[in-house]
């Protein structure tokens, strides 16, 4: 009798629970299809801009429209360069913020525009931490693919934004941070703006 | 009725006799002593039987007798500092009953394995409540990281990134093909990246790896070093914190638990990995070892010492066996008192048994001379005993009167190790003068034969106060005085214990780690915000390396940290769990990478010509045993790397509630007081920087305490009882000799011997490198006791003839001093450092005062004899 009343108390406990754990699995599924969307229209928009028929400068602003609106500046600025530490002035952190997105163009060209026969594709979206990792197969040169994991993060009102890009689990965010950081030793902050400047599209 | 009156008119005459003699007031004494010796010569079966009886109740109440070997209960508890240290005890007591274990390896996968095997193996020993093990908790190794600094942080994830494909292709290829092509990859990659360097920690392990495996040796690749970057820098340390159970009701509390954790440490033995224990537990057990391992030895020692000069001096194996009887009833006798008056002996206490042994035989010796010396005659053995009492009474009184007063002296002291030595010591020479006076007439009354002995000899020629050996007595004990000046105490409780036992050995060991250092202040504090208030202010000052609390285990730059985790941790996934990828699309495949391939892709750096040159040899000796040797090291503690940097991915903010209980407990007592804990710059062990620090801490914390506090305030406390004891007894002994001898040169002639006797004892200290510490601070106090002894036989007996030395007075001094000289110098056999500094100083100590006795004493006496005399 006292078991039956313990286990009537707990119903309405283990509803709100069922009704949380729906909720979070829905809110995941819902930010899973959001990466996706965005991965999806990154890789079309920048295939399309890689493999246009149109002149070069106009491939190139195409790409860079594609990468700007895909990708999430401030947290790549900030991972990339730490203004304060690197000891930039209000200046050259203000043409840093420029430069970057055509220097991320540049190497969205150089790393992934070599198989531009086939279009990438994507496969899957998983979660990582509070981002979505999704899953594209990059055609390369070879014939092979190359998979590279998208690292998409809401942004909230500013949408689903690429903060980092993987392959083999390798990051591209790490990898320039420690390149940059190397410039940034030899020659400073105007080393750094020159190596930009010469490296974006 | 017939018999009380004989007592007692046996009494008055030996009053009337003692009085027709006495020169120097002493006929009361005299005919006390005579009138004791008489009655026991009357009735030596009956007082024979009474003392067996006594011997034995003795021995059943000394059987309960502890050994307590907690300095820190040696002062008083009401001194503000040991108040202070108590009320920590108190709100955090496993401080004082944790063990630690120490590991450290190579590298840390080795120490891990053993300090697995440590921890598993004491989860459910018995007697052990709770085992920190931080390099294998699974809080830590999830979190553990966010404790370093920002920089070696982000120098970790990096590496993990760089390697993490690495990672992920080993475990599913593990073999020596797929790591070369893996290494090449990642150099690729890294070199692409400008980073090759990061990776020259990998290119070490891999050196040693090959260069051993081309040896047929397996060396296995330390990967949670290279990954944290400290390979091939100096050995890993961890430490486990072990938490007993006490059960109460043992002798030992703890010993159950340091039982436990001896075996799990035996079991995990291994010849690359060292394992220390230590913690107060560990270092008393050690210590109490130490202290009694030897002192039976030293005991049976001084024995044989003892019983070696008495057959020089007594000349009888009769004489001999009721002399050492006398002693074993003295020493009996007064450990059955120790129970009664102390309870519980300490490490400066246990001491009392060889000082016995010295002491307790001096009475005997110079019974017997005197006997030697009055017998032959035609009177009745009873009479000659009696008139023995009578002639040597006065100066047996004093002595035991000068010698237990030294020991009494350290009773009014705040040292309660010494008092509780003065007590037992004061007890026990007043034991051993009654045993004397006591057991001795009444077997010679027995045994009328052992009144007489062989022909005395006389003593060595250099002893006879001659004026050159005079002399030089005085200005040995004038450069003495110059060099005493150099004299210091040296208070820290480690200083006293076996430097080569592992307790200390490990204990040191951790003083030389910044973090983990032992020696460290405590500060009790009410709030949070009063630990916040006073962290900083503590870290300003200049001796002050950091400050723990409980909001200090907060990581820093926490969010900072986490932003980086976050940034790695896909790669972190991909090398944990992820589907490895061939990178470099170049089609070389990973199993036409050989051993001579990758040498010829390797750079320049020191790293990278270190693991060619490593390859190459591998690639040439080309053996079964040299490819199997390579594949076991590379891969042997593989997955204890998957293991942590699997947890690594579920890193998570530390918050405060979150801490793992035996950290919060640390910092914040059950009693909800709050511990400040303040870590120096400097090496505590040097005096001078210890002090600086104490006093930079208690100036603005007035209640701080913890070790070094106490060490510090201990100083102060045993240097002021040390003085005490000293002008107490010198007091004592000036007083004495002024009532027996009633003249300002006996005076003289009696305590300047001692005083520059304490001037060679303090000079030995400065130029052996053997300070005062808190077990031999008891040497000087106890030189003027004793050497008032032989200060006080020679003055009376110079008094008394012009031709001392003809006497048997200073063969009888010099015998008994040589007896006590030989007991004490045993004790420096011991282990334990406090023990036999004590009976090295005290055997140097002693032989000066018998030294600077026989030279000064004699001459001077006479001189104030000729002067009251001619007055």
């Amino acid at each position: 009798m006292r078991l039956t009343a313990s286990l009537a108390r707990l119903v309405p406990v283990l509803a709100l629970l069922a009704l949380l754990l729906a909720a979070a699995a829905q809110a995941t599924a819902a930010d899973r299809d959001a990466a996706l969307a965005r991965a999806g229209a990154l890789v079309e928009a920048a295939h399309g801009a890689l493999t246009a028929s149109a002149a070069t400068e106009d491939k190139h602003a195409l790409l860079k429209r594609a990468i700007g609106d895909s990708f999430a500046f401030d947290v790549w600025e900030r991972f990339l360069v730490d203004a304060e530490t690197a000891g930039l002035t209000p200046e050259q952190s203000e043409e840093f913020r420029a430069l970057l997105p055509g220097f991320l163009a540049q190497l969205y060209s150089d790393q992934f525009g070599k198989g531009l026969e086939a279009k990438p594709e994507i496969s899957e979206a998983r979660q990582a931490r509070r981002d979505v990792l999704v899953r594209a197969a990059i055609p390369r040169a070879n014939g092979k693919t190359l998979p590279v994991d998208w690292r998409i993060r809401d942004f909230g009102e500013r949408g689903h934004l690429v903060i980092d890009v993987m392959v083999g689990g390798t990051s591209f965010l790490i990898l320039k941070r420690d390149e940059f950081d190397g410039i940034l030793k030899s020659g400073g902050p105007a080393a750094l703006l020159d190596f930009m400047r010469e490296n974006s599209i | 009725m017939t018999i009380t009156t004989g007592v007692w008119a046996a009494f008055g005459q030996g009053i009337a006799m003692a009085e027709l003699s006495d020169q120097a007031g002493t006929g009361r004494i005299a005919a006390a002593v005579g009138w004791w010796v008489g009655l026991v010569t009357r009735a030596p079966l009956a007082v024979l039987a009474a003392l067996t009886a006594l011997v034995g109740i003795s021995i059943w109440a000394a059987a309960g007798l502890e050994i307590d070997t907690d300095s820190s209960r040696m002062l008083n508890p009401e001194l503000p500092f040991q108040a202070d240290a108590l009320a920590l005890r108190a709100a955090f007591p496993e401080d004082k009953t944790a063990i630690l274990i120490l590991v450290e390896a190579e590298t840390a996968e080795t120490a891990d394995q053993a300090v697995t095997q440590i921890a598993t193996k004491l989860e459910d020993a018995p007697g052990i409540a709770r085992v920190f093990a931080p390099s294998i908790d699974p809080y830590l190794l999830r979190n553990g990281l966010l404790w370093s600094d920002l920089a070696a942080f982000d120098g970790q994830m990096r590496r993990i990134s760089q390697s993490a494909n690495l990672i992920a292709t080993l475990r599913s290829d593990p073999n020596v093909a797929g790591f070369l092509s893996a290494l090449d990859q990642a150099r690729r990659l890294a070199e692409g990246a400008g980073r090759g360097a990061d990776l020259a920690p990998i290119y070490q392990e891999a050196a040693k790896v090959f260069d051993a495996a081309a040896e047929g040796r397996v060396a296995p690749l330390a990967w949670i070093s290279a990954m944290a970057g400290d390979a091939g820098s100096s050995a890993v340390l961890r430490v486990l914190t072990v938490t007993p159970e006490p059960d109460y009701t043992a002798l030992n509390p703890v010993k159950p638990a340091l039982t436990a954790v001896s075996a799990a440490v035996d079991q995990a033995a291994a010849p690359d990995v060292s394992i220390g224990i230590t913690g107060d537990p560990a270092l008393r057990a050690e210590e109490l070892r130490s202290v009694t391992a030897r002192i039976f030895w030293s005991l049976a020692l001084s024995v044989v010492f003892v019983a070696g000069v008495l057959w020089l001096a007594l000349g009888s194996l009769g004489r001999m066996g009721i002399s050492l009887a006398a002693l074993l009833a003295t020493l009996v006798l007064t450990a059955g008192a120790a129970a009664v008056t102390v309870g519980s002996l300490n490490l400066i206490s246990i001491a009392f048994i060889v000082l016995m042994v010295g002491l307790g035989i001096d009475f005997a010796i110079h019974f017997l001379a005197h006997l030697d010396e009055k017998s032959g005659g035609p009177e009745p053995t009873g009479e000659t005993l009696a008139r023995t009492g009578r002639s040597l009474g006065p100066a047996l009184v004093l002595a035991a009167g000068s010698t237990s007063l030294a020991f009494f002296a350290f009773t009014v002291t705040d040292f309660r190790g010494m008092a509780q030595l003065g007590v037992i010591g004061g007890v026990g020479v007043l034991i051993a003068f009654a045993v004397a006076i006591t057991l001795l007439p009444a077997a010679v009354a027995l045994r009328p034969a052992l009144a007489l002995g062989k022909p005395r000899g006389a003593v060595p020629g250099f002893l006879r106060a001659r004026p050159v050996f005079t002399l030089s007595m005085v200005v040995l004990g004038l450069a003495s005085a110059m060099i005493a000046t150099g004299a210091r105490f040296d208070s820290d409780p480690m200083g006293l214990r076996d430097p080569e036992s592992g307790s200390v050995q490990s204990f040191l060991r951790l003083t030389q780690e910044p973090g983990r250092n032992p020696l460290r202040a405590s500060l009790l504090v009410a709030d949070a915000e009063e630990a916040a208030r006073l962290a900083p202010v503590f870290e300003a000052l200049p001796s002050v390396d950091r400050v723990l609390s409980l909001d200090a285990l907060i990581p820093e730059a926490q969010g900072r940290k986490l932003d980086l985790l976050d940034l790695a941790w896909p790669s972190l996934d991909h090398a944990v769990q992820g589907v490895p990828e061939d990178l470099t699309g170049d089609n070389e495949g990973r199993a036409l990478l050989s051993p001579i391939s990758l040498a010829a892709n390797l750079g320049d750096s020191p790293a990278e010509r270190s693991l060619a040159a490593a390859l190459t040899r591998f690639a040439y000796a080309a053996t079964p045993r040299a490819q199997t040797a390579a594949e076991e090291a590379l891969f042997l503690h593989f997955p204890a790397l998957l293991q942590r940097l699997s947890a690594l991915t579920e890193m998570d903010e530390v918050t405060r509630a979150g801490l793992p209980s035996v950290l919060r407990e640390r910092y914040l007592s059950p009693s909800g007081q709050y511990r400040i804990e303040i870590l120096p710059v400097g090496d505590l062990a040097d005096p001078s920087t210890r002090s600086s620090f104490v006093a930079e801490i208690t100036s603005f914390a007035p209640k701080a305490t913890g070790g070094p506090v106490q060490i510090e305030g201990a100083r102060g406390a045993v240097s002021a009882a040390m003085l005490v004891a000293l002008a107490v007894s010198l007091a004592g002994a000036a007083m004495l000799s002024g009532l027996v001898l009633r003249s300002l040169t006996g005076v003289v002639a009696i305590l300047l011997p001692i005083l520059l006797a304490g001037a060679v004892c303090m000079a030995a200290t400065v130029l052996l490198d053997m300070p005062f510490n808190y077990a031999n601070v008891i040497v000087l106090p106890l030189m003027i006791g004793i050497g008032v002894d032989t200060g006080i036989h020679l003055a009376l007996r110079a008094r008394q003839e012009d031709a001392v030395f003809e006497t048997a007075t200073p063969m009888a001094a010099f015998y008994s001093a040589l007896t006590t000289i030989a007991a004490f110098g045993t004790l420096g056999l011991s282990h334990h450092v406090g023990t036999a500094s004590m009976g090295i100083l005290l055997a140097i100590g002693l032989s000066a005062t018998v030294l600077m006795c026989f030279a000064l004493t004699p001459p001077l006496a006479r001189l104030g004899r000729d002067r009251f005399t001619r007055s």
